[in-house]
């Protein structure tokens, strides 16, 4: 869910993932006065200089939506590269004729930031960015245009996180610093100081490796905010955490400042609740703190109380904020309650809720949803189910669970994404279903809390069985390209390629036979590390392999060419070592296509794609 | 070289009024300053060089290194790759991404992040990258084993080889290209061209087939032994181990040690047009690596710029030139403005494109390594 204020600060507008639709509330009346299709997964908006369109990002789509906002129609639809994420519009001062605003789009899984002609959606230039690319967040002065990404950047078993926060110049279009946050994951939209000198970020802190992994200091799982400040010709980087030893404001999704009241406010999606902070006391924290310890700073669960000023419950979810000019009225969009907190910003005090629809009872499946992204039945609200599984994906982490012996058995997680039917569970299969799962041992092992009680628990597995894939940009639309055909030959095939027979357990299908490649059991094939106590490994679906790297039990391997070279040396994985290496690329790029065929296209928008030049060669999805 | 060729060659240069033929190389235009191990390069053996944004980086036999105005050259970590030899350095100067060749891969340095793809970490075809260049979308790569076409926006590799394309030899030395053709160097192969529009490669041998004299002059590739290949968009030209080429799409030119122009050697390691030099305000040079110092082309004669040294790989931003030797890293500038600098500068102009004297027939070229 994303929110926008209008200009005149009379309209609210809101981007509505789950319906596919952006609603119009009128603030004086507080009633909804219309809502637009748009695309799948609308996940953030932008205005455009002028404020007369506003640019919605369909993430499941790949297509932007251009809303008139007079007429509140839609005037067009562009399509885009996969999974466009992050969006905003600039006044173009030169190069395009005629002069045309420029649309910037990240897009998470191709990790891109793509500048584009806003009337077409022409692709002007491109740049690669950090892993899982998300937001952007424009500086005040016009200079920058800060990237945030989900995802570390290098994915190394053993080491902390570390993604990346580009900061791009807009024109000259280049990658102008590149600030990495060590110990951190999943970065989230954050703000500016209108001063264009201090960038704030919502971050988690995952302690998923050796030494981190501890119950104090935030056991398991921290969240908190990098702060970003200008020094030199970069810029520092400072973490603090939004926890004490008894609470925490988990999963923090979105910050707002207001400098004249010098307060931070910060969405926690999974407590359900606004947090105000102290700027200045803030900023004089990590300022302060020894450069040498700074490592230390993102762990201290006794510095809360300096800066937290005020902490409010909202309804369910709140996911983005808006804050009017005067800095008297903080607007929270609240996903899963579909409705809007109003708050009053000096007294942090809700005053009303601009709900979207009259309310309704809920189904099992949206009570789960809401229970999945809820820190309440975790031990001290440290986490919840979408920490580890952010929107029931993966936060692309190996964790060394304690539960074990520390170092050993890390697993890496799972996406929950069309899970249903693939049953057992966990990496080495020993839990049964989706009851096993969720019920007494997350309760044990990992909310270490009573976790969910059996209505919840009904409702929670309601919500993970409705769980679909999302669509595969790599699947074509009709037919496989010609690697990935050739690919498929080598998947499926009985004989290597000096024409002798392969045995049935060596072969692809064997034990990843459609429609979700995986046959359900458990096989060594000699993929456990030094420090695995087991040698078995549950087979893992193949479907949608491109949003799901790393790859295997233990995260170790970035890339899937790396499953078959550096950790396949002895020919266990299947017949292998027979294959050229144009052979192995082919067979990647068929094992990528596997998934729920291409894109889900808007009106007009697949029309458009299909006339670029160019577009799914070779079953890429460009 | 028999004596009789060598007499012939003399009087048909001096006739022609250029430099005789043995001493190859008319005096230098640019002032040279050399970088050495005092300046922080662990060895004297660079065997690549780029410039970006007026920092030089080098490839020397132990790694890359950067050097950034008066600072010392400091070493720039790939991350996987060890200390290895750095065969090969582009930037692509849209995205300020440099690339990076080495005997163990290819890296993406950007600000801080660096990328690494090898054959056993991605798509590409094999580790020992002796050329590439960033064009348009693509990143092209020339390797011990064939050639790769990597997209760094989709993650898709393409493989070119022996198996799909008219490749005679798979190793190949050096890649260039613009977003309509792509040259290929491929040592024993000739030149291969690309056509990004039909998909299709065509290929370009020494007609002759001759090693070690050219028997018809400007009547293709010098041999097939190529060395490397560079396309400024007008005009490939291409380095052999027996003369150095240039192809324009319609015609080949042909230049030898002993042809008369002043060519330093017929050993020529690499070559490079600063056609597309940004910020250049002189008029265009060609550049050619040889075994006996660095040529410098200015559409008439060779000058001879850097003597009596192995030369590998040469680099330019604005008016500087920078090359990569066997005796350290040497930068230059232009002696004296031309009279004509600025009205051919710019780059991608038709303007620019430099005026080609036609180099004329003057006997048996011997082309002699």
């Amino acid at each position: 869910m994303a929110i926008l204020l209008s200009p005149d600060e009379e309209q609210i507008y809101l981007a509505n993932r789950d319906s596919g639709t952006v609603t119009r509330l009128s603030i004086r009346t507080g009633k909804p006065t219309a809502e637009l299709k748009v695309g799948h997964w609308p996940i953030d908006m932008a205005f455009s200089p002028s404020f007369r369109e506003i640019y919605v990002t369909n993430h499941h789509s790949s297509t932007v939506t251009v809303i008139d906002v007079a007429r509140f129609k839609v005037a067009r639809t562009l399509p885009v590269d996969p999974y466009p994420w992050g969006v905003t519009v600039r006044a173009e001062t030169r190069g395009l004729k005629p002069p045309v605003d420029v649309l910037f789009t990240s897009h998470t899984y191709l990790n891109l930031l793509v500048k584009r002609d806003s009337l077409t959606g022409r692709e002007l230039a491109t740049l690669l960015v950090g892993r899982g690319a998300g937001r952007i967040v424009p500086s005040p002065d016009g200079k920058l245009l800060a990237v945030t990404a989900l995802y570390s950047t290098e994915s190394v078993p053993d080491k902390r996180p570390m993604p990346e926060v580009d900061l791009v110049s807009p024109d000259p279009f280049v990658v102008e610093s590149r600030v990495f946050l060590p110990g951190a994951n999943l970065v989230r939209g954050g703000a500016w100081t209108s001063d264009s000198r201090v960038l704030i970020l919502p971050v988690q802190l995952p302690r998923n490796v050796i030494p981190d992994v501890t119950t104090a200091d935030g056991w398991g799982m921290g969240h908190g905010l990098a702060i970003l400040e200008r020094s030199g010709q970069g810029f520092s980087v400072r973490h603090v955490m939004l926890a004490d030893a008894i609470s925490s404001h988990p999963e923090p999704h979105h910050v707002v400042i207001d400098e004249k009241a010098r307060r931070v406010y910060v969405a926690s999606y999974s407590a359900s609740r606004v947090v105000a902070l102290d700027l200045d006391r803030l900023l004089s924290l990590v300022r302060g703190w020894p450069a040498a310890d700074i490592e230390e700073l993102a762990c201290r669960l006794d510095l809360l109380h300096d800066y937290e000023v005020a902490r409010l419950s909202v309804p369910a979810n709140p996911r983005a904020m808006a804050l009017t000019k005067d800095g008297r009225t903080l607007f929270a969009a609240c996903a899963f309650d579909d409705t809007v907190a109003v708050i009053d910003a000096p007294t942090v005090k809700m005053t009303k809720t601009l709900d979207l629809h009259p309310r309704q009872p809920e189904d099992p499946v949206h009570r789960g949803l809401k229970l999945f992204a809820s820190s309440k039945p975790w031990f001290r609200e440290v986490f919840a189910c979408t920490s580890c599984h952010p929107d029931t994906h993966l936060d692309g982490l190996a964790n060394d669970l304690a539960v074990d012996g520390l170092g050993r058995n890390r697993v890496d997680v799972r996406s929950l994404y069309g899970t249903a039917g693939t049953e057992p569970f966990k990496w080495t299969g020993s839990n049964a279903g989706f009851y096993s799962e969720c019920g007494p041992r997350a309760a044990r092992f990992i909310a270490r809390s009573k976790g969910f009680d059996n209505l919840e628990l009904d409702d929670v597995v309601a919500y993970l069985r409705s769980l679909v894939l999302p669509p595969n940009p790599y699947a074509g639309d009709k037919n496989l390209a010609e690697a990935q055909e050739r690919g498929r030959e080598i998947f499926f095939r009985t004989v290597d390629t000096m024409g002798r027979p392969i045995k049935p357990r060596d072969q692809c299908a064997f034990c990843h036979p459609p429609p979700t490649f995986t046959d359900r059991r458990q096989f060594d094939v000699e993929t456990a590390s030094n420090t695995d106590t087991i040698r078995e490994f549950d087979t893992v679906q193949l479907t949608n392999l491109f949003m799901s790297a790393p790859y295997l039990h233990d995260g170790g391997a970035p890339t899937l060419e790396e499953v078959f070279t550096k950790r396949d040396l002895d020919d266990r994985h299947g017949r292998m070592n027979d294959l050229a290496k144009e052979d192995l690329n082919d067979l990647v790029a068929y094992m990528m296509s596997l998934g729920p065929s291409s894109l889900t296209t808007d009106s007009g928008a697949k029309e458009a794609r299909s006339d670029r030049k160019g577009d799914h060669e070779g079953g890429y999805p460009r | 070289m028999k004596k009789g060729a060598i007499l012939v060659v003399m009087l048909a240069g001096i006739l022609a009024g250029s430099v005789a033929p043995g001493l190859a190389g008319f005096p230098a235009t640019f002032e040279w300053k050399r970088l050495g191990r005092e300046t922080g390069l662990p060895m004297l053996k660079t065997l690549s060089v780029e410039m970006l944004d007026g920092v030089i980086y080098a490839g020397t036999g132990k790694g890359l290194y950067q050097k950034m105005g008066e600072r010392p050259f400091e070493r720039v970590v790939l991350g996987e790759i060890p200390e290895t030899a750095i065969l090969s350095l582009k930037a692509d100067r849209k995205s300020r991404d440099l690339w990076v060749g080495t005997l163990h891969g290819l890296a993406r340095a950007n600000r801080g992040r660096v990328d690494v793809y090898t054959q056993l970490n991605s798509g590409l075809i094999n580790n020992v990258i002796y050329g590439l260049d960033p064009v348009g979308k693509h990143v092209w790569v020339a390797t011990a084993a064939g050639a790769s076409r990597f997209e760094p926006s989709t993650g898709r590799w393409e493989i070119y080889n022996e198996k799909n394309s008219p490749m005679k030899e798979i190793w190949c030395y050096g890649v260039a290209g613009s977003e309509k053709y792509v040259y290929l160097a491929v040592w024993g192969g000739g030149i291969m061209e690309y056509n990004y529009a039909t998909g299709v490669w065509k290929n370009y041998f020494d007609p002759d087939g001759e090693f070690e004299m050219d028997l018809f002059r400007n009547d293709g590739p010098p041999s097939i032994i190529t060395s490397n290949v560079d396309y400024d968009g007008k005009t490939a030209w291409v380095s052999t181990y027996f003369g150095l080429g240039s192809y324009d799409g319609r015609r080949w030119l042909e230049w030898f040690e002993d042809s008369g122009e002043g060519m330093p050697s017929n050993f020529v390691n690499n070559t490079r047009s600063d056609r597309n030099s940004p910020g250049r305000t002189r008029p265009q040079r060609v550049w050619a690596c040889t075994d006996r110092g660095l040529g410098c082309f200015d559409g008439k004669i060779w000058s001879l710029e850097i003597a009596d040294v192995q030369v590998h790989s040469v680099s330019f931003e604005g008016d500087i030139v920078v090359a990569a030797t066997d005796n350290g890293v040497f930068v230059g500038t232009a002696k004296a403005p031309s009279a004509k600098a600025g009205q051919d500068a710019g780059s991608g102009t038709e303007k620019d494109q430099m005026k080609i004297v036609p180099p004329v027939r003057t006997g048996k070229e011997v082309k002699t390594p």
